[in-house]
């Protein structure tokens, strides 16, 4: 049995971690904050731009654009979106594991990673796949740089037949409580699911189809990753949140416990002693 | 008469979403003036002015670098940088003005020493700041034609 004082100090170490998570719940819930209004502004763009780009796809082929061309192969590429760090529940293992299920299951077993956030690239590092790129330190500032670097390699290969598939994942802020691990085929670019059957009619490009279509269907794609990039940052936050909010219910919970059972070890001592003392003065 | 529903986006924020009666796109071409039930289009934009008709009132807005669909009497207008004439301030607009031509200096005096890899980098900064230099003088000038 525990003497008092380690029961003491175990109530501490219990007390000074509660304190710790419920301040890291307050500071992610700060972040979220800005990060959810961020990708609240940002999603209606990345809406229209995406319908805009689906609506055209149906009315294009890969003569207009080789972004469009679809063809089954195994070289594939990946852009995978994690956070920094950890204490998020299981917001990176969820998205890594499934990730690493799917590939496994499509029969591929080296793709090429392109990692963004350190613990990405923590699980990868044990695993077949080829880490291509990693880029452990993106801030927000430098993270046009990122997708520049990344996506042009990328799209210029996948134009020049050298890749034949290139998926981007991530986690889908969808609210507080629910993040979405996603996987998108990026490229080829494929008329979306959803799309409504718009009527067959002539549409006029300006200045001609092979002009706009280009610069059109690199932006949609840089602005896909953007909105990725955004959702893993709230997302993060917000997993955080829920996460650090129920470590410091845990650790109240254990508080109490852990006081109910040292009250109790403190009478038991008490009572101990007086017997000693009573059956000492009888003795006598 | 049927109106037009136009809708200006930018990926940090919801400009327009309103019905309008006519509107003129900075084309890629030039100018395209927008009726209702105009046949659909996709046009590349260029940095300029973009006006809408609402009532015989016309209004202005900057844009920089998107496009426009025109489907079905529904304009979509998604590009990188927008501001109502209004917003704009004179001062800061020639202020970037001067820094965009200051950086564009510097790329190119910069670029000669660079590996060829980079050059696509230096590129779109340069067209970049050619767009924004472009883009704040034109609306420097509207907003100073309808003060």
């Amino acid at each position: 049995m525990p003497s008092l004082k380690e029961i003491r100090n175990r109530i501490t170490s219990v007390k000074k971690t509660q304190k710790t998570t419920s301040a890291m719940k307050m500071v992610s819930a700060a972040k979220l904050n800005r990060a959810e209004d961020t990708i609240r502004r940002a999603r209606p763009y990345s809406t229209k731009l995406r319908a805009v780009v689906s609506s055209l796809s149906g009315k294009l082929t890969p003569d207009d654009n080789p972004l469009f061309r679809d063809q089954e192969g195994k070289r594939i590429a990946v852009v995978l979106m994690t956070s920094d760090r950890g204490l998020c529940g299981g917001f990176n293992a969820n998205l890594c594991k499934l990730l690493a299920r799917t590939l496994h299951e499509e029969g591929i077993d080296s793709a090429e990673m392109h990692i963004v956030g350190r613990k990405g690239r923590d699980f990868f590092r044990r695993t077949n796949h080829k880490i291509a790129a990693d880029y452990p330190d993106a801030r927000p500032e430098n993270y046009l740089d990122i997708v520049f670097t990344v996506l042009d390699g990328l799209t210029k290969r996948f134009a020049a037949e050298e890749l034949d598939k290139v998926y981007l994942v991530f986690n889908e802020y969808k609210s507080i409580l629910t993040q979405e691990p996603i996987i998108q085929t990026l490229l080829p670019i494929r008329p979306l699911e959803d799309a409504e059957e718009t009527e067959e009619q002539e549409v006029l490009f300006e200045p001609y189809v092979e002009e706009l279509i280009g610069p059109l269907v690199q932006q949609y794609i840089q602005n896909q990753m953007y909105t990725a990039w955004l959702g893993t940052l709230a997302g993060e936050h917000a997993a955080r949140m829920t996460a650090m909010d129920s470590a410091t219910k845990n650790a109240g919970e254990m508080i109490k416990q852990l006081n109910l059972y040292y009250n109790r070890s403190r009478q038991a001592a008490i009572t101990r002693e007086l017997i000693e003392i009573i059956s000492g003065a009888e003795s006598l | 008469m049927d109106k037009l529903q136009l809708e200006v986006l930018t990926p940090g924020r919801i400009l327009l979403e309103t019905e309008v009666d006519h509107v003129v796109l900075p084309g890629s071409m030039g100018e395209m003036g927008i009726l209702p039930q105009h046949i659909p289009v996709v046009t590349m934009l260029n940095g300029g002015v973009l006006s809408y008709f609402v009532e015989q009132k016309q209004s202005y807005l900057a844009v920089q670098g998107g496009y426009a669909q025109v489907d079905n009497n529904r304009i979509t207008v998604l590009v990188e940088r927008a501001a109502f004439a209004e917003e704009i301030d004179v001062a800061v607009a020639e202020q970037d003005e001067k820094d965009a031509a200051e950086h564009l200096k510097q790329l190119l005096s910069n670029s000669s020493s660079r590996a060829s890899e980079e050059e696509y980098e230096v590129e779109r900064k340069r067209t970049a700041a050619y767009e924004a230099q472009l883009i704040w003088a034109i609306a420097r000038q509207s907003a100073s034609q309808h003060k």
